[in-house]
């Protein structure tokens, strides 16, 4: 071989090699990240960061320099290089970012769950109670929902808004249904009353909060001296420093079928309780018939026993009090089983595109004189069965109103057993709009 | 033949580079080369299951897609890094999108130019508190009891005093008029002060009175910290005490070098910690050899749920040397080193890169779950003592404050009185 030859082949050889790290390594970002995900180059900044002044204040933040999937494949990498202890589970991180984008939502129907809750609702969809025998759902001030919502719109601005107080978000934990006979119904805890401490450990919510500024304020306009408020004060800072996050509330409360609780609450009508209640498992039927009322609960599979309780009925009463959040599927099957083939309104959101639409097929042929009991514990899939009816002129409402939004919501489950709950538009009917 | 031979080696090389290129993410991170990932390549299942990033890609897009409103893209891929640092349950592991890593870099500048006095409420304007030795203020002649009523030509009586210390303070090399009424002189006296760089007192001490107990404060760790500490400490050992009170309490921590010298007054030549990193490397402080003072009464010290960091590391060595005892409440529990890194997009993470260990061996590190919430962490103290809370705890007062009240009493019936 000739020496040209010689360096002609070694060339290529190392050519090769080159071109072989280089694909190995796609190879394996491929295996590690997915088909089709581009994660781009370094995200680090070569700015100087220990003066901790370098270009922050003058750089442009409004262009986005760094698409999600690579900000979260290289803070992935990030960690798992400099961490302190090893990183085992990667899922576990990308669960974890999941949690904090519902959580970011500040949504009462969008929820996080982890696997262990998420069991609990399973069960709760088909029936079935753990903890203490009852559901609960945040509910957040609505003014300032308002304001946070205001700027997460704001697309173009990503300034905060200095209107919009942290604080205030603090959602209450709220009672929305109990299984009858449970531990909880029997301790005296009803549907709407407001959870305030569990295990000596206080539930704030906003409306403390609100209630120290107000006299905070009081005592700036001069209605009140320090001194006056000095108790209130002292009492709502101890609470905070034994106070527990919403979240871990419900945990505490609906997850378990062992041990017992302590549980402190307020009803709508200003009455305090407390008790220490045991967690069981309780199974509810979906559908109860007392003095030919017929309670409907929204339990996968209800639709059967809905439909043997209203088999050859001409005058239905349907009491949908005390529901809980309700398979909206088997929601759709029992409005079959009353409402004749239509529309019977349509899933808005405020996104782009066509919204969904509430339809029944292969419908009810015989007109039924149905009337509905309603109240504020009609939530979920009860609220849009109620209001599809009523508008529609096939139901009237015979006791209470329905009061609040319509959520419509999306199941959605993570590969580790956790989930959450989506809150992906509201129900409106043509008579509302 | 020996064609042959040199094919199959450029074959090999060829090989070993793509093995290289594929483990190059185990390597580059000191880890051995993924079995189970060259298991899937030659089995050929590069698609098996939902990766980490597909599945935080997948619901990202759900989300954002999905929910009822629309939502800035951006805040919703923020809070989504939030919640992968958050996952790990460490409290010191955070990301901070580029708002938040404006204020924090704000916040940690701290240095600011300033007269070097501490200015107290006065109904007239303000009054002097204290005035730091060898400052602007001390060297222009303005006194503790002074009572500033005007500063640079405006009347400040009634204005609150966080407006007043805004007003005072200032760029270095600028100056202020202030002028103040001086108890025992008739006339306003004017002031002007060249306003520099004020290094503000990190430890002070003094004498309680009628109890021949000494009492150090030490506010953070610094660079200065040792050489103040040591002054406080030896004018009170000139006062021939019974016992010390060193107040670690809402001591956030500071350098670990000014704690390690601290320590050698008191313990000669032993480890302070052992700081160990990811994959077993250990790092191991000391104290200084033939440093310690001649002192051997009882001292305690006063931790709260703020003693952080290098006040936990100081408090502890004390402690698990037997050298004090703890009072008050359980501290922070801070033992780890953080990095940050600064982003593209100029946000922050912030990571804990290694964990401080005590000569007992405990790990304090605060475990929170990951809501936030304390679990467990941070020093015990021997004697259990919560602040009272119908009074307004004055620190370093033994008529307002019950924590080191106990101390005091410890400290007696250590001495058998």
């Amino acid at each position: 071989m000739s020496d040209v030859k010689k360096s002609l082949v070694a060339s290529v050889v190392v050519l090769a090699t080159m071109a072989a790290i280089v694909t190995g390594n796609k190879v394996r970002e491929r295996i590690e990240v997915g088909p089709g995900i581009p994660v781009g180059g370094p995200i680090t900044s070569d700015a100087v960061v220990a003066s901790g002044e370098s270009g922050v204040a003058t750089t442009d933040t409004s262009k986005d320099p760094i698409s999600e999937t690579a900000l979260f494949y290289q803070l992935m990498l990030l960690l798992e290089k400099d961490y302190v202890d090893p990183i085992t589970d990667e899922r576990a991180l990308a669960v974890g970012a999941v949690h904090g984008m519902v959580d970011s939502l500040a949504d009462s129907s969008s929820v996080f769950y982890k696997s262990d809750e998420m069991k609990s609702l399973d069960l709760l969809q088909k029936g079935t109670y753990t903890g203490i025998g009852a559901e609960f759902k945040l509910v957040y001030n609505e003014d300032e929902l308002a304001k946070y919502q205001h700027i997460s719109i704001s697309a173009e601005d990503s300034k905060p808004n200095a209107d919009y107080d942290p604080v205030l978000l603090i959602p209450a934990v709220i009672v929305s249904s109990v299984a009858e006979g449970g531990p909880a119904d029997k301790s005296g805890l009803r549907a709407g009353d407001r959870i305030t401490m569990v295990d000596d450990k206080w539930a704030i919510s906003s409306a403390e909060v609100k209630e120290i500024r107000g006299l905070r304020a009081k005592v700036d306009s001069g209605k009140m001296t320090a001194e006056q408020i000095k108790p209130a004060i002292d009492a709502f800072r101890q609470k905070l420093e034994s106070s527990i996050v919403p979240a871990k509330v419900t945990k505490l409360l609906a997850v378990g079928t062992s041990g017992s609780v302590k549980v402190g609450w307020l009803s709508p009508d200003g009455r305090k309780g407390s008790a220490t209640i045991g967690k069981s498992k309780i199974k509810e039927m979906p559908v109860g018939q007392n003095n030919g009322t017929i309670d409907l609960k929204f339990f996968s599979g209800a639709e059967t026993l809905f439909a043997q309780a209203i088999n050859g009925k001409q005058k239905v009463t349907i009491d949908l009090r005390e529901s809980t959040l309700g398979d909206y599927d088997t929601m759709r099957k029992c409005l079959a089983l009353v409402a004749p083939d239509g529309e019977y309104g349509t899933i808005s959101t405020e996104q782009v595109g066509a919204p969904h639409r509430l339809t029944v097929v292969d419908g009810a042929k015989t007109k039924r004189d149905i009337s509905l009991i309603v109240d504020g514990s009609t939530w979920g899939a009860a609220a849009v069965f109620a209001k599809a009816l009523t508008d529609a002129g096939i139901a009237t409402i015979q006791e209470g109103s329905l009061t609040g939004s319509l959520p419509w919501i999306q199941v959605v489950r993570l590969p580790d057993g956790s989930g959450y709950t989506l809150h992906t538009g509201d129900f409106t009917t043509e008579a509302s709009q | 033949m020996k064609t042959l031979f040199k094919t199959i080696a450029a074959i090999v090389i060829v090989m070993a580079g793509f093995c290289t290129g594929f483990a190059w993410r185990d390597i580059s991170i000191g880890d051995a080369p993924s079995t189970e990932a060259f298991g899937r390549l030659l089995s050929g299942r590069l698609d098996v299951g939902t990766t980490p990033t597909q599945l935080f890609r997948d619901n990202y897009r759900l989300i954002l897609t999905r929910f009822y409103r629309p939502i800035e893209p951006k805040k919703l891929k923020y809070a989504g890094m939030s919640g992968l640092f958050n996952s790990l349950g460490d409290p010191h592991t955070v990301f901070m999108e580029p708002q938040t890593a404006e204020n924090f870099s704000i916040e940690t500048k701290g240095n600011y130019a300033g007269i070097g006095a501490k200015l107290g409420p006065d109904p007239l304007g303000a009054s002097v508190a204290t005035i730091f030795q060898n400052g602007p203020a001390d060297k222009a002649g303005l006194k503790v009891g002074d009572i500033v009523t005007n500063v640079d030509g405006k009347d400040i009586a009634g204005i609150d005093i966080d407006s007043i210390v805004d007003q005072v303070r200032g760029p270095e090399d600028t100056s202020v008029v202030l002028r103040v009424l001086r108890p025992d002189v008739k006339d306003p006296i004017e002031i002007h002060i060249q306003r520099a760089t004020v290094i503000v007192p990190t430890a002070s001490g003094k004498m309680l009175p009628n109890s021949g107990i000494g009492y150090i404060k030490v506010d953070q760790f610094a660079e200065t910290t040792f050489d103040q500490f040591d002054s406080a400490l030896f004018d009170i050992l000139r006062n021939k005490p019974k016992g010390i009170v060193i107040d670690m309490r809402e001591n956030p921590g500071g350098l670990l070098d000014t704690a390690s010298n601290m320590l050698s007054r008191f313990v000669d030549g032993k480890t302070v910690v052992t700081m160990k990193q990811k994959g077993g490397r250990q790092e191991v402080t000391t104290t200084l050899r033939g440093k310690t003072v001649d002192f051997d009464g009882p001292i305690v010290i006063l931790i709260n749920k703020d003693t952080a960091s290098a006040a936990e590391i100081f408090s502890g060595v004390m402690h698990d040397y037997k050298r004090a005892t703890l009072v008050g409440e359980h501290s922070y529990g801070k033992a780890s080193v953080q990095n940050v890194i600064l982003l593209k997009d100029l946000s922050n993470a912030k990571i804990t890169i290694a964990r401080y260990f005590l000569p007992g061996g405990e790990n304090i590190s605060r475990v929170v779950d990951d809501d936030g919430t304390y679990v467990s962490g941070g020093l015990k103290p021997d004697v259990l003592v919560k602040p009272d809370p119908t009074v307004a705890t004055e620190f370093g007062n033994p008529d307002k404050d019950a924590q080191l009240t106990a101390a005091m009493k410890l400290i007696q019936e250590k001495l058998g009185n």
